[in-house]
């Protein structure tokens, strides 16, 4: 039994779509926490 | 200089490097103003937030071996390798409650080793210290001279000369900054590693079809796409619980629970885990593509940079050994704060000489430990022994042996300290016994397995009621 093309196209994507939202979510906490001057 | 796999000129590898060392130390000393005392130096003061918290956790736990390995695994166990390198998010994601009740029960607490002397005594404490050094120092080797082993083949820096400016610059931006330069730093070096790796994936992406890819290895390499490979299977298994070891038993990770502002831990790790778990499955990908770009891999873990370089040209290129330079140095930092913490605060003041010193004294013992540590490391990778990493695997049944002492001296009011000295000997012995006679994979779990047992049945024929109060009357008697 293989890891069909349908999986490997959804892991792909769908770890790409992850790493791009870990980021942007990363950034969004910088600047909120900057505002709110709780950075450390 | 290996032809074979440079992918950056020299000249351009020196300007980037001295470009990015002038860059970590200059934010080391604006932000090393933060921390003139002890707690400033050793824990950022104690109150760092969610964005730094998470980002540090997430670039701590991508090394070098993410970005390198991790396609390295892909290309040679398909997409078992992918997934089987992404557990080790599963750590992070269990230290996040742990975080919590690390930080409830010592509040003023500096160290995972001085959990274990107030929690089970002495001579636990003393073993686990033993085994808490002898791993950071391992692990600091490895990556300084992984270091220098990368700067030769993606640019041809000789390897002495790049391994000594990566361990001279984290020395420096971490001596002057503390724990606030290397937090600091973390969240810059995890952005731009993880912007640079969806970069190339796209790259990746707008070139080949995913479903050409899949074809391509069911034509030329089927066993990649193997729902049950044997070997990639049990490497998942030892790999999980290595993982597991690493981060429960490590001040890098203890000392940033206590780092950050109370509340903070637990919501940091779960993030940081949910962000980590993706990133070896895209450097994975990498590894799969390489097959239908038909790039020569000639060393299989440089062939994720081979494939950016391939796609994007110098820019990939660039982007790849930037990449690189802030992955390791996201972590060679944290491995001298938290190891040079250890060694002057446990080491120094717990071992050799119990009565502490003032916090001056401190602050001032750990800048010099750092410098120390700069140099045993690079004294130890001179020789450029590149077996290193197995002697790296070799501490994975110390560390296993460490997981089950930790977990139920967190949590079980009845764990046995002569259990969880013995649990970690035993532990360790037959695991390294395992890891020597019967084969790499066993390590890891027997020597998780036997300390396992041993602290289960302390707790159950000879338990000893612990009343946590004791930690934070310690504690406060200290402050």
């Amino acid at each position: 039994m293989s890891f069909s093309a349908d999986f490997l196209t959804i892991l792909v994507y769908f770890a790409l779509a992850a790493v791009a939202l870990g980021v942007t979510l990363l950034l969004a906490l910088l600047v909120r926490d900057f505002k709110a001057r709780r950075l450390w | 200089m290996d032809s074979r796999t440079a992918i950056l000129a020299p000249n351009t590898a020196w300007v980037l490097l001295f470009g990015f060392a002038a860059l970590w130390v200059g934010l080391g000393f604006c932000w090393g103003r933060r921390g003139k005392s002890l707690d400033g130096f050793m824990l950022a003061n104690r109150n760092v937030g969610l964005a730094l918290g998470t980002a540090t956790a997430v670039a701590t736990w991508i090394t070098s071996n993410t970005t390198m390995l991790a396609p390295q695994l892909a290309l040679e166990m398909g997409v078992w390798g992918m997934l089987s390198y992404s557990t080790a998010a599963i750590g992070l994601l269990l230290f996040a409650p742990m975080a919590g009740r690390i930080r409830e029960l010592m509040p003023r607490g500096y160290t995972s080793a001085e959990f274990v002397r107030l929690r089970y005594g002495r001579p636990a404490y003393v073993v686990f210290l033993f085994i808490s050094l002898i791993y950071g120092l391992t692990w600091l080797v490895s990556m300084a001279m992984a270091g220098g082993l990368l700067l030769e083949a993606l640019a041809g820096i000789p390897y002495v000369w790049g391994m000594t400016v990566i361990v001279a610059v984290c020395v420096a931006y971490t001596v002057v900054g503390g724990l606030h330069a290397v937090i600091g730093t973390d969240f810059i070096q995890s952005v731009i590693v993880l912007i640079g790796v969806v970069v190339v994936s796209i790259a990746v992406l707008t070139r080949v079809d995913l479903s050409d890819i899949h074809a391509s290895l069911t034509a030329n390499r089927p066993a990649l796409l193997d729902v049950a490979f044997p070997a990639a299977l049990m490497g998942v298994f030892n790999g999980l619980l290595f993982g597991l070891g690493e981060i429960f038993h490590s001040n890098v990770w203890w000392s940033r629970a206590l780092a950050m502002r109370e509340g903070v831990g637990p919501k940091a790790y779960a993030l940081a885990g949910l962000i980590w778990l993706p990133v070896p499955i895209l450097a994975g990908f990498l590894g799969l593509a390489a097959g239908s770009l038909d790039i020569s891999v000639v060393r299989p873990d440089m062939v994720g940079p081979l494939v950016a370089a391939e796609l994007l040209g110098s820019a990939g290129a660039i982007l790849v050994f930037v990449v690189v330079f802030a992955s390791l140095a996201s972590s060679i930092d944290s491995l001298l704060a938290a190891t040079s913490d250890l060694l002057v605060h446990d080491l120094l003041h717990g071992v050799i000489r119990p009565a502490r010193r003032s916090p001056t004294g401190q602050r001032k013992q750990i800048a010099q430990a750092i410098v120390g540590l700069g140099v045993l490391t690079w004294l130890l990778c001179l020789p450029q022994i590149g077996t290193l990493a197995t002697v790296l695997f070799f501490a994975g049944p110390l560390v296993g042996s460490t997981v089950w002492p930790i977990v139920a001296g967190l949590y079980w009011r009845r764990a046995n300290p002569e259990a969880a000295f013995w649990g970690m000997i035993a532990g360790s012995v037959l695991g390294l016994g395992c890891y020597v006679f019967v084969g790499w994979y066993t390590g890891a779990l027997v020597g998780t397995a036997v300390s396992m047992v041993i602290v289960i049945l302390g707790a159950q024929l000879a338990p000893r009621p612990f009343n946590w109060d004791r930690i934070r009357l310690a504690e406060s008697s200290h402050a």
